[in-house]
């Protein structure tokens, strides 16, 4: 364990990296980022690393843990990607090290998943294709029932993960792969799914209570408008041709959204021609299109909170503004070092207010076992685990 | 051809390129022609082109040898639907005709 202070909100802090020679004292600062559709990662400092073997470190497992409190974690199990040590000869030595700052960049062992493959998926549905999957890897899964079927799904050069992440994307799901679970889930559905809740305060919401507590807002910044970085925030209508040869139309409706509140207005109808099988994939392609942008998108950075995954819901509140209320997490950075703890929270919502929160029907998050190293140091599920959810 | 119908032109292409497939089945009597195509998906993936465009003549479907080596293209990224390109034969126009001007040279 390292980086434990005598505040009370100091968090646990444990680092093991598997099967090489580490000075834990050394580490000055570490970072984990969780993303959506993205492989977890995590970064960590050294200042002053024993030179000695630095090579071996690649490809070496690594846990990483954030603890606040009794239950309030937060877990990274990865490899060691890549390091950057930096030597510069006129700083002398530090911690009796030529070597004196070394940035060892590790990926989540989803990472297993980036080798390009070629390969075709013949009528298979989401369940199969996510099972499929984690069955290679020895990963558990949690997917949706959803009974859609591709007639073809081509892999072509491409990753299982990038097929994965494609693949749930095009009908409107998210993917994470934290530790070695996959996570397939409805950002619409996300109240039911009851991932971590957070409160996120402002200095108004603790009414003037300045004490330390995790989960204050400590910077907001906002991006609110139908334009956003990742795109124009539209309604759509779709058309395609489906197998027969027969023309399908398909369009959103202001019912497909988060619920988190009232809905904001989106402005315009964009047009979009596409090849599908069937009705059916048009009408997935066309829900699905409304779930990748959001008009409200921010950036919170909070005192430290372990908890809070992509697919979790945050409240934040008493700004006294429309956009007080719920909002969906995104992505998550935490970043520790041997003074403080803070996570930057990636959050968006669709909706304002906060008021008339709508649960749409769907199953809780069960918790996935936790990984092992099998005999060939790869991390593996420590059970054969697939929630099928509805 | 003006340069921007050239430009259409090459953009299509390059959106629907033509790959080299090998047939590994083929049947005249329900036309199902079945091929790998080793550009795009590897050794062992084998996918059925699509019926759309070929015709069965008298219960007859024109199907190329296994084993051998056609040209086929895709609507999406996804192959979706594989489709043969072909050059069709003038016979398959309109048949009889060409029959009959056979046999017309024959006995002239």
């Amino acid at each position: 364990m390292i980086f434990k202070s005598s505040h009370p909100g100091s968090p646990d802090v444990s680092v093991v990296i598997s099967g090489a020679t580490v000075d834990y004292t050394t580490i000055t600062s570490l970072t984990i980022d969780v993303h959506e559709n993205m492989h977890d990662m995590a970064t960590i400092t050294f200042s002053g690393l024993v030179p000695v073997g630095i090579t071996d470190y690649v490809g070496s497992p690594v846990i990483i843990s954030i603890k606040v409190g009794a239950e309030r974690t937060i877990d990274f199990y990865g490899y060691v990607s890549f390091i950057e040590p930096k030597m510069e000869t006129r700083k002398g030595l530090v911690n009796n090290s030529p070597v004196q700052t070394a940035v060892m960049t590790c990926m989540g062992s989803s990472y297993d998943m980036v080798y390009p493959k070629y390969k075709t998926w013949e009528n298979v549905t989401l369940v199969q294709l996510v099972s499929q999957i984690a069955d290679t890897y020895g990963y558990s899964y949690a997917v949706p029932n959803d009974t859609f079927v591709w007639k073809r799904l081509a892999q072509t050069g491409t990753s299982d993960w990038e097929l994965l992440t494609r693949a749930c994307n095009d009908i409107g799901y998210n993917v994470t792969a934290s530790g070695t679970h996959i996570h397939v889930y409805d950002p619409y559905k996300a109240v039911s799914r009851q991932l971590p809740y957070v409160e996120l305060v402002t200095v108004r919401g603790a009414y003037g209570d300045l004490k330390y507590a995790p989960g204050r807002i400590m910077e907001f910044n906002g991006l609110f408008g139908n334009t956003t970085l990742e795109g124009n925030v539209y309604n759509y209508n779709y058309v395609g041709i489906d197998s027969s040869g027969t023309i399908v139309r398909s369009s959103t409706e202001d019912a497909d959204f988060t619920g988190f509140g009232e809905l904001a207005v989106r402005k315009g109808v964009a047009e979009v021609s596409t090849n599908v099988t069937s009705l059916e994939m048009l009408n997935k392609l066309s829900k699905a299109s409304t779930k990748h942008n959001y008009p409200y998108n921010a950036t919170a950075l909070v005192t430290g909170v372990p908890d809070p995954v992509p697919g979790s819901v945050v409240k934040v509140d008493n700004f006294n503004s429309n956009f007080d209320g719920y909002w969906l997490v995104r992505g998550a950075r935490h970043t520790v070092t041997r003074s403080n703890y803070v996570t930057e929270l990636t959050i968006a919502t669709d909706s304002t207010t906060g008021k008339n929160i709508e649960s749409k029907p769907g199953a809780a998050f069960n918790p996935p076992p936790p990984p092992v190293l099998n005999k060939d140091n790869v991390w593996v599920s420590s059970l054969d685990f697939g929630d099928v959810y509805a | 051809m003006s340069g921007y119908l050239r430009w259409i032109l090459v953009m299509s292409m390059l959106k629907n390129p033509v790959y080299r497939a090998i047939v590994v089945y083929s049947d005249t009597s329900t036309g199902v022609i079945k091929v790998r195509i080793p550009a795009l998906t590897g050794a062992d993936s084998v996918v059925d082109v699509s019926y759309v465009g070929r015709t069965a003549y008298n219960g007859v479907w024109s199907v190329p040898s296994i084993g051998s080596q056609i040209v086929v293209t895709a609507d999406d990224a996804n192959l979706t639907n594989v489709f043969w390109v072909q050059v069709a034969p003038e016979a398959t126009t309109d048949l009889q005709p060409q029959i009959d001007a056979l046999f017309l040279g024959i006995f002239r």
